[in-house]
């Protein structure tokens, strides 16, 4: 093995840019140092001298690297928003078609308890992923044509959270749906596995996104985010929010969730308002106690 | 002088070299040096990202060739790239100007 097989074989393992993209730069790059030892064997006698003068000129693997997969991270970047924009249409037209094959009440409250929690972690999951969807596909638009690695962290974080939870809403949703189908036949069954098959395809499509916005570890992840207007950093406003002033958060979600609980189970408001009242005390201390530590809202403020 | 200096230049600086004809990645490289005298010695591997983001952008193709009586990617400016480089080196000498007579380089 050469000292240019050495160096490329650790600028691959550096390299975080998949398909033809690895391939080009791979042979760019050899057929690069190959051109460079033969510039240089002129002018130094040994073969092996030259090679070590060449390897050494290219720059360190990890600089190039983090070049070449910061280029890769900022095209990803830009096209983050078209994916969960689509992902997220994907999983509402889910949501849409599964919700056509249920009889309201959604799930009867003499539903098997295995169908309730399903149904109730299937909602909550939906609710996390769109909220933490929101948060990245604004941090994404509002930095697109300048996306810095701090700001690609923060999009893959958001992502993450948003992309795991719509994982879990749609095997929710799927196991309400057969435990439902096992317990009543339902004349719609296909078009509501369809649904489930939409929205799992949504999440996989998300997931996929999220994968390609990678962080390098040698990033500069030191800057500061750039301020953004009130309405593209909403997402982190209302996280920064949520820590400062976790009861009215609270109380405000929960009066919005049991609007629809109350639809949903055909109940009185005060009825369905303690329901609400786990639901969004779940969504808000989730955010509340995960932001931060995942660093996706600004420190505290006195 | 180091790449940090040059960031935010070396988009142009690669445009003006293929303006010039046809080039691969090494050719293009030694001609930056060549052509600042040596200043612009940098790490050679730093013109291929580069490269890649110009081509996505529209301002340069590529494609392989035998040149030399091997195969490499040659690069070619684009007529969207003759119009940025034309930009740019409007807004250079503009700038340059500018600084210039701060800095008392060019009285007026």
């Amino acid at each position: 093995m050469t000292a240019i097989d050495r160096y490329l074989a650790e600028l691959e393992s550096r390299l975080r840019v998949g398909g033809r993209d690895r391939k080009r730069i791979l042979a760019e790059v050899r057929d690069h140092l190959d051109d460079a030892t033969s510039g240089r064997e002129r002018a130094l006698e040994h073969h092996e001298h030259a090679i070590a003068d060449a390897v050494d000129a290219f720059g360190s693997p990890s600089a190039i690297a983090t070049q070449f997969n910061a280029e890769a991270g900022s095209r990803a970047m830009r096209r983050a928003p078209f994916v969960a924009f689509t992902a997220g249409i994907a999983v509402f037209a889910g949501l849409l078609l599964a919700g056509r094959t249920q009889q309201r009440p959604a799930v009867p409250m003499n539903a098997p308890l295995a169908t309730q929690v399903a149904f109730f972690v299937a909602v909550l999951a939906f609710q996390v992923a769109v909220v933490a969807g929101f948060c990245a596909a604004s941090r994404a638009l509002a930095l697109w044509r300048s996306p810095a690695a701090r700001d690609r962290q923060f999009v893959r974080r958001c992502a993450t959270i948003s992309t795991g939870a719509l994982g879990v809403a749609a095997a929710g949703w799927a196991i309400t749906l057969v435990l439902a189908f096992n317990r009543v036949q339902h004349p719609n069954s296909a078009v509501g596995l369809f649904g489930a098959a939409f929205m799992i395809g949504g999440a996989g499509a998300a997931i996929v996104a999220t994968y390609r916005l990678r962080v390098n570890p040698s990033d500069d992840l030191s800057d500061a985010y750039v301020d953004t207007n009130v309405v593209l950093g909403l997402g982190e406003n209302l996280i920064g929010f949520v820590r400062n002033h976790p009861a009215a958060s609270c109380l405000t979600a929960a009066a919005l969730s049991a609007w629809p609980a109350m639809a949903h189970a055909e109940t009185t408001f005060t009825g369905a308002l303690p329901w609400g009242l786990i639901q969004a005390a779940t969504v808000v201390l989730a955010f509340a106690v995960l932001g931060p530590e995942l660093g996706l809202c600004t420190p505290r403020t006195a | 002088m180091s790449a940090e200096q040059l960031k935010g230049h070396l988009d142009p600086l690669v445009l003006a070299v293929l303006e010039g004809g046809p080039a691969h990645g090494y050719a293009i490289i030694e001609s930056l040096r060549n052509r600042s005298d040596g200043v612009f010695d940098l790490a050679e591997g730093t013109i291929y990202p580069a490269l890649h983001r110009l081509e996505r952008a529209g301002t340069v193709t590529s494609r392989r060739e035998v040149t030399s009586g091997r195969e490499r990617r040659v690069y070619r400016l684009s007529a969207k790239g003759r119009a940025a480089l034309r930009e740019r080196r409007t807004s250079w000498t503009q700038f340059s100007s500018a600084v210039s007579q701060i800095l008392g380089l060019n009285p007026a």
